[in-house]
């Protein structure tokens, strides 16, 4: 298991009772394939895999990996609360057929170095599946710095590398520069508004939620940067950029997802405590998608 | 008009036996590091202990430079000071040398506000009419100059030219870029000599920094490849870099430390001017043997 490429951080549809909406989940999985994509992430932060039942993380990781069948590797957020629950859905995503986990460390409840080595040494004795990582401190309160990620991966050797969402590209690179008795790191980069960025500095691919609206945008930005078209690839992240500075001057996820709608792709609203769009921010998201030329540069479904 | 490109050294002050500004050995660096393609100095910023020198010392130093560089790439004088008063004489100053650009941070220490902020740079850009480049170094001053701050001063105060962008949100760096005042660009070079081609792949124009003193060739090649498209070299060249980056902070850092790789690669620029700690004798064997393991005296060469 080698990810590179862009991989869409796998939005979460649901209906207007509120539910998961498995036939846009299908519709979503075809559109970012035909749009180049090389992987999916399900049941992360964009995901909302946290404000999901256990049973409803189940059957989406499942649905994701039929729909997929094999085409690219999906990889099933199981981090939770409990390391009980993470553990389970490890198990339960190997069963699915899943290619990888991935995990944030504990959160809420400060547990220490030691807490989260075990933490990780739980889930990945659970299931077979390789295990990335998932290093967001902005939303755990847990930095896995380059010395605690050595441990974990020494402790628990399924570990094969790290989606990292920090703007701190220097531990960034000494992630990717770790050589752990001859074993080489995995890194993906989490903040897409860095893409280039972290391309630059040698991650070797992308996961996040941008990429489910502008799949196509993204990948063509990560394939010139990768042929040495470097001021494409920067004109591309540019224009990235100002959709994901108008989606975040709402409410993200919601506002991700009422983007997702205006694809062509229905996705509802955030689940709360994330608030809906209201009719009129609906209509203020639209007027600044459509001055940026959001309608020009995104691929509707 | 100055627009600032390629790697420029955030000029280290080199001080004597006594602790004086030794300006023949500042005249040593300019010519080494012009040896090596750098494209501009940045002479008294953090780097340069601009701030703990007095204005004298830091008038001595921009003349010095100016003169010794002789036009051949442009010089930028940090005047930034606690006092508006001194930041707006040294701007005035850095005119009569013959500077080709000043630059200043914010007002630190005292949180005086937006408008502080604003009236601050528009005494320096009403004491010399050389184009400003704002040094944007919140983790130093407790202050973000955002985007909305800079349009906002940049339409008060015409000679604002750009900025020092030394933070690690690129985001913000890019929707500055970005920025169109009046029709124009500004021209932003970034500050984390450890994310240097990270900047240039979100567009920065160029690039200041404290480490282009120590490995000014090493970096001008990453820059060079990466503008050439050959975006693997420039990655691997940078690692390089970083690693001997991540040696400086493993022994904690700081300005002296910089100044003992200097005197390592035979420039001897004495220590760093009080607050700055001197570095223990103990610290440069263990620096100096690290370096020796990273193979740094093999790539990055002395005189």
């Amino acid at each position: 298991m080698w990810l590179t490429g862009i991989t869409p951080a796998f939005l979460t549809p649901f209906g207007e009772d509120g539910e998961i909406n498995y036939k846009v989940v299908r519709d979503m999985v075809e559109f970012h394939i035909a749009n180049g994509v090389a992987g999916e992430y399900v049941g992360g932060s964009t995901g909302e895999g946290f404000l999901l039942t256990e049973e409803e993380r189940c059957k989406l990781a499942e649905t994701v990996i039929d729909q997929v069948k094999g085409r690219v590797p999906v990889i099933i957020q199981v981090g939770a609360l409990t390391t009980a629950e993470a553990s389970r859905l490890g198990a339960h995503a190997e069963k699915a057929g899943a290619d990888a986990i991935s995990s944030v460390p504990p959160f809420y409840f400060n547990v220490g170095l030691e807490g989260v080595k075990a933490h990780y040494a739980a889930i990945t004795a659970a299931c077979n599946l390789p295990m990335y990582i998932y290093n967001i401190p902005g939303a755990t309160g847990v930095n896995v710095s380059p010395a605690l990620c050595k441990e974990i991966v020494e402790q628990s050797p399924r570990v094969v590398g790290m989606k990292f969402t920090s703007y701190n590209f220097f531990e960034m690179r000494q992630l990717i520069d770790l050589d752990i008795d001859g074993k080489k790191l995995n890194i993906v980069s989490g903040p897409d508004e860095l893409l280039v960025a972290a391309q630059a500095m040698g991650a070797h691919g992308a996961i996040g939620s941008t990429y489910n609206v502008l799949p196509k945008l993204f990948v063509d930005a990560y394939d010139a940067f990768n042929a040495g078209d470097v001021k494409k690839a920067s004109e591309l992240q540019g224009l990235g950029n100002q959709a994901i500075q108008t989606f975040l001057s709402f409410q993200s996820i919601s506002a991700l997802k009422e983007m997702m709608t205006l694809i062509g792709l229905d996705c509802g609203s955030g689940r709360r405590p994330q608030r809906p769009l209201t009719g009129e921010e609906k209509e203020i998201l639209k007027g600044r998608l459509d001055e940026i030329g959001f309608f020009d540069f995104a691929v509707m479904a | 008009m100055t627009w600032l490109t390629g790697i420029m050294p955030a000029l280290l002050t080199p001080f004597d036996a006594e602790g004086n500004v030794n300006t023949a050995m500042a005249r040593e660096l300019v010519e080494f590091q012009l040896t090596q393609g750098i494209t501009g100095f940045y002479v008294c910023g953090g780097t340069g202990e601009g701030i703990l020198q007095t204005e004298e010392e830091r008038r001595l130093m921009t003349e010095t430079v100016v003169d010794q560089v002789k036009g051949r790439v442009p010089v930028i004088s940090h005047i930034g000071a606690i006092t508006t008063a001194a930041a707006a004489r040294l701007a005035a100053h850095a005119k009569e040398a013959g500077a080709d650009g000043i630059s200043s941070v914010p007002p630190f220490y005292f949180s005086v506000g937006f408008e502080g902020v604003k009236g601050h740079y528009a005494e320096i850009g009403a004491a010399s009419d050389l184009p400003i480049y704002i040094y944007n170094v919140p983790h130093a001053t407790g202050v973000n100059v955002t985007p909305t701050m800079l349009k906002d001063m940049c339409e008060a105060i015409p000679t604002i030219a750009g900025m020092k962008f030394t933070s690690y949100n690129f985001f913000e760096m890019r929707q500055i870029i970005d920025l169109e005042i009046r029709g124009k660009k500004l021209n932003i070079v970034s500050g984390p000599d450890e994310l240097m081609v990270a900047a240039q792949a979100m567009g920065a124009h160029g690039a200041i920094g404290t480490f282009y003193n120590v490995m000014p060739q090493l970096f001008v090649d990453a820059y060079t490849a990466f503008s050439a498209g050959e975006v693997k070299k420039a990655t691997e060249l940078q690692a390089r870099a970083n690693s001997v980056i991540g040696a400086y902070f493993g022994i904690g850092g700081g300005i002296s430390a910089i100044k003992a790789m200097m005197k390592m690669l035979g420039f001897d620029c004495g220590a760093g001017r009080p607050p700055n700690p001197p570095l223990s004798e103990e610290k440069v064997e263990q620096l100096k043997a690290t370096l020796t393991d990273l193979g740094f005296f093999d790539f990055v060469p002395g005189r």
